[in-house]
């Protein structure tokens, strides 16, 4: 069906859903599979030598595998019990900042009972990594991440309200537990819960400052520009890319999670 | 009142033309040796540090805290801001053309956003957001040397820079000359800015932010110092007569461009765009661009509460770009006889003022209890502006509602007066008043609801009006 | 950019001599003064794999004990390895002859595809990098994105087989630790060499 009411929604949709008949599948691990697909980039990066074509070009992602919902503070205490150096009183200062697993009184003790199912917070890029790698999966790309949001293009409005309402929302003491309604793939509380880390989130790091015309900041990078964004009306997708442009590989946030994603089932 | 060294507008304007040839060369600025450091002195809006007594430059460290807060947009309406320091506007900052700036952008751990600075004052890429975007929980640093005096705006420049502008995220900071700027005897900081919220203009409880309106360029709201009503009542800026008054005007934005004016005053001189080596004289409203700043200073010559607004009108009195400056000590019937005044603002008849679209119908009144409690909300989004929280209105521009004869008198007047407007003359308590009331687009509900609060507080008749009443009023004028 | 890469083959002369007696000298050190634990702190708690330019095998921890002058980037970039490069002998050229022995220079390549060991030792020579002195290094994905996310090196394909990345020299001192890094090619090395220098004067 949504083969042809997919195309040219905007800014996140899928151009030209390649795959046909997509069924909603919750594996037992709690992972979803994503179909191959074109995607839309929001950030149009252009290459040094390359043509503004390029830069607008939809990009095709393959077909992959990502958990339904962010890891929780129940499944992440696993992982600590199996892994002792990535407790709080092990883990190295390389690896994290002051604030790591700021919620949790001690090693092995997410805030209370009711924290169980909330998102894991306050963990950084190397613990999310270290968590997945464990699973024998990674943290997905920007890509994927922004694919598996952006869902064909079906529900793009509700995304985009949700996210305002979220912004808006003060921090609580503890974000709310995971479980929201999936979207057409059957991912969940991808807005609303918490930022969530991507493999690669050090590669969008000058797009915090989006005023830069010509994008060409030759003196801190190397061979790519940013030509421009896909539909600079959409104040959540500048918010999520400003966001992982603001990080470092070793910071932790209150409202900041991860899921984990792997290869095609 | 205090002996000042200068008696005279005119004293006063020779004295700070006088002062034309300010501000030394970038050159001079870049070259001036640093002597010791110093904390910077913050302060909130409606305040501002003290002036710069140092003779030399030195080592300024600032230290801003950026904090996203829910807070009061206007009565009954909340809304998240994101600050820098906790308030809307920023912290003033202040200090010595020559100084270096170390700047700490602290984002608080409770924080959602990144977010960064960019100061209108720096000479560098970015103006400082190049170098300070930074995650919650996390702190960047970056100094630049003040080779330009001036006044300057400073924002948020993190993408979406218009949702980051339109939360609040804009504060000034002052580049003193070497000479100082000429002794006052009150200095303000005033800061425009324009909100955009899901909810039309007065619609209350927690609002969310309007990517739509702002894209539009369509603001709920067009305040002064963060919230409706922000600078009035006793939180109005004062003066006594005879006083110089400066203030250190901004304009956020983030779209909408300032018209400044304060009613029935005329500013002596005018640091345009905050620029301070050509003032100008006898302004009577300056144009204040988004993103940037204005000195205006003047002297008070009669007492009175003087209204400042952005004279594109609507504005001042629809979204809240109103604010006071209340004066007080001796007439002077020489400079103002106090028969008229300079309040009519009315270019197409009397105004009708139409309640937003998609309001949400507030529930009936069932008793005169919940009558009065409901007129309360009424009053406060759409007669306070004029008529005042206490109801005393203002001397010679918005009669008195409380114990007022007129009011008081006659109950279908009160209703015509409210349905209908008016702006013949009437006398309230023996004063004139020559004013224009604007008509009210209001539910028969929601106006005997406003009149019943009117008639039930600051000890009026203590009258009930019903929608019936309003209904039969206005069956019989049509 | 330009006038950096015409010193380049200066710098190259500059620093060629010296370079076999450093080799030994090198080792000794290694050996010496690698702490066994690193420390909170040190980039040597990463356990990633990275093999040299002759094609052996180095932990990345074998760095430790002496400062170390790190870069990321690839041996195919025209644009601004390069530059990143030729700063690195501008620090090495301004250092004395005897304190640049004590000091590794170590570029870490971003393309494990097409930067085979063989591909940076024949890079290495073209530029003229002392092999007592520098060190190539080729590691896998995991390694790379490990390194890249420790130093803060942001980098991304860019669609046409190269990649966009940021321009950052680490200073690392002898136990792993990050003492400054310089960011972009257009700002000075003044401040590195003064913060190299005085890492090797404390260790004298
Ligand atoms: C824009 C300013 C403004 C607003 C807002 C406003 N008024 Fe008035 N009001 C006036 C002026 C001016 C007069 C006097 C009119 C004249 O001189 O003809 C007046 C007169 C009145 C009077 C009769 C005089 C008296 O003091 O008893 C009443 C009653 C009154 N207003 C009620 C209200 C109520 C209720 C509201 C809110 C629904 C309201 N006003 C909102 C400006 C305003
Ligand atoms: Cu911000």
């Amino acid at each position: 069906m949504h083969g042809a009411v997919a195309i040219a929604v905007g800014t996140l949709a899928l151009v030209a859903p390649l795959a046909v008949g997509l069924a909603v599948e919750l594996n037992s691990d709690g992972m979803i599979a994503l179909p191959a697909g074109l995607y839309m980039p929001f950030l149009r990066v252009r290459a040094l030598n390359a043509s503004n074509a390029d830069a607008t070009a939809a990009r095709r992602i393959d077909a992959f595998r990502l958990d339904a919902e962010p890891v929780t503070n129940a499944q992440f205490l696993d992982f600590l019990i199996a892994h002792p150096q990535w407790r709080k009183s092990r883990i190295r200062a390389l690896f994290a900042d002051d604030r790591y697993l700021k919620r949790w009184p001690s090693d092995l003790e997410p805030a209370d009972a009711g924290a169980r199912d909330e998102p894991v917070t306050n963990v950084s890029w190397f613990a999310a990594e270290a968590y997945c790698k464990a699973r024998g999966l990674r943290l997905p790309t920007t890509e994927q991440w922004e694919y598996a949001l952006a869902d064909e293009g079906r529900g793009r409005e509700t995304v985009r309200a949700r996210s305002l309402e979220w912004f808006a929302e003060p921090n609580g003491a503890h974000p709310p537990s995971v479980g929201g309604p999936p979207n057409g793939f059957g991912v969940r509380d991808m807005v609303g819960l918490v930022w969530e880390w991507t493999l690669d989130f050090a590669a969008y790091a000058r797009t915090g400052e989006s005023r830069d015309s010509d994008g060409k900041d030759s003196a801190n990078f190397c061979g790519g520009a940013a030509a421009g964004v896909a539909d600079a009306t959409d104040y959540p997708a500048f918010m999520r890319y400003s966001m992982r442009a603001s990080l470092k590989a070793d910071y932790t946030a209150d409202n900041l999670g991860f899921r984990c994603a792997g290869g095609a089932p | 009142m205090r002996v000042r060294s200068f008696g005279s507008g005119a004293a006063m304007a020779a004295l700070l033309i006088a002062g034309a040839a300010f501000a030394a060369s970038r050159e001079d600025n870049l070259n001036d040796p640093i002597t010791g450091q110093e904390n910077a002195v913050l302060a909130d809006a409606p305040n501002v540090p003290p002036p710069v007594q140092r003779d030399h430059a030195t080592k300024i460290v600032v230290h801003l805290e950026v904090r996203e807060l829910e807070g009061r947009l206007a009565d009954a309406v909340r809304y998240t801001f994101w600050t820098f320091g906790g308030h809307v506007p920023g912290k003033f900052i202040r200090i010595r053309e020559g100084d270096l700036v170390e700047m700490h952008l602290d984002n608080h751990p409770d924080n959602k956003m990144p977010h960064n600075i960019d100061l209108h004052a720096v000479n560098g890429p970015g103006g400082g957001a190049a170098a300070s975007l930074t995650a919650p929980g996390h702190s960047s640093v970056f100094s630049f040397k003040a080779l330009n005096p001036g006044l300057y705006v400073y924002h948020c420049a993190t993408a979406p820079v218009a949702m980051h502008i339109g939360n609040g995220m804009y504060g000034m900071i002052l580049v003193e000359p070497k000479e100082g700027l000429p002794k006052v005897d009150h200095e303000y900081y005033v800061m425009q800015g324009d909100f955009y919220t899901q909810g039309a203009n007065g619609d209350q409880g927690l609002q969310p932010f309007s990517m739509a309106k702002v894209i539009d360029e369509k603001p709920e709201y067009v305040v002064f110092n963060g919230s409706v009503g922000s600078t009035v009542g006793d939180k109005a800026l004062t003066a006594k007569v005879g006083e110089t008054v400066r203030l250190f005007v901004g304009d956020g934005g983030p779209n909408l461009v300032s018209s400044f004016h304060v009613i029935g005053q005329i500013f002596d001189v005018v640091y345009p765009e905050g620029n301070l080596a050509a003032p100008t004289r006898n302004v009577q409203t300056t144009m204040i661009p988004a993103g940037g700043a204005a000195i205006v200073q003047f002297q008070m010559s009669v007492p009175g509460t003087f209204i400042i607004v952005d004279h594109s009108i609507e504005r001042a009195f629809n979204r809240g770009a109103l604010a006071q400056l209340k004066v007080s000590g001796e007439e002077n019937k020489l400079v103002y006889s106090g028969k008229t005044f300079d309040l009519v603002y009315q270019p197409e008849g009397t105004g009708i003022r139409v309640a937003g679209q998609g309001q949400i119908v507030a529930p009936a009144a069932q008793s005169k209890a919940e009558r009065i409690e409901l007129g309360a909300g009424v009053f406060a989004n759409n007669c306070q502006a004029c008529h005042q929280a206490d109801g005393e209105g203002v001397p010679d521009a918005f009669p008195p509602l409380a114990k007022s004869d007129y009011l008081n008198g006659d109950k279908i007047r009160a209703i015509k007066t409210v349905t209908g407007g008016l702006e013949t003359k009437l006398t309230v308590n023996g004063h004139d008043f020559n004013g224009v009331m604007p008509a009210w687009s209001l539910s028969d509900e929601d106006i005997a609801d406003v009149l019943t609060y009117v008639y039930n507080t600051w000890g009026n008749s203590g009258q009930e009006v019903t929608p019936e009443e309003v209904r039969a009023y206005r069956i019989k004028a049509q | 950019m330009s006038h950096r890469l015409l010193f380049v083959a200066a710098a190259a002369a500059l620093v060629a001599f010296g370079s076999g007696a450093a080799c030994a000298h090198d080792m000794q050190h290694m050996t010496m003064d690698a702490p066994a634990e690193p420390t909170s702190a040190s980039l040597y708690n990463l356990e990633s794999k990275w093999t040299n330019q002759d094609g052996a095998s180095v932990p990345l921890g074998a760095l430790g004990g002496k400062p170390v002058v790190a870069a990321m980037g690839y041996t195919s970039c025209k644009d601004m390895c390069p530059a990143i490069v030729a700063n690195m002998m501008w620090i090495e050229r301004h250092m004395s002859e005897d304190a640049a022995r004590r000091v590794t220079f170590a570029f870490f390549s971003i393309d494990s595809a097409v930067d085979t060991p063989a591909k940076l030792k024949v890079y290495a020579d073209e530029h003229g990098l002392d092999p007592g002195s520098w060190t190539l290094f080729h590691g896998d994905d995991d390694a790379v994105r490990e390194l890249a996310a420790a130093l803060g090196v942001g980098y991304r394909p860019d669609g046409l087989g190269g990649f966009d990345h940021a321009a950052v020299i680490s200073l690392i001192d002898d136990k792993g630790e990050i003492v400054v890094q310089q960011r972009g090619t257009q700002a000075s090395s003044d401040e590195l060499l003064a913060a190299l220098n005085s890492l090797l004067e404390k260790r004298n």
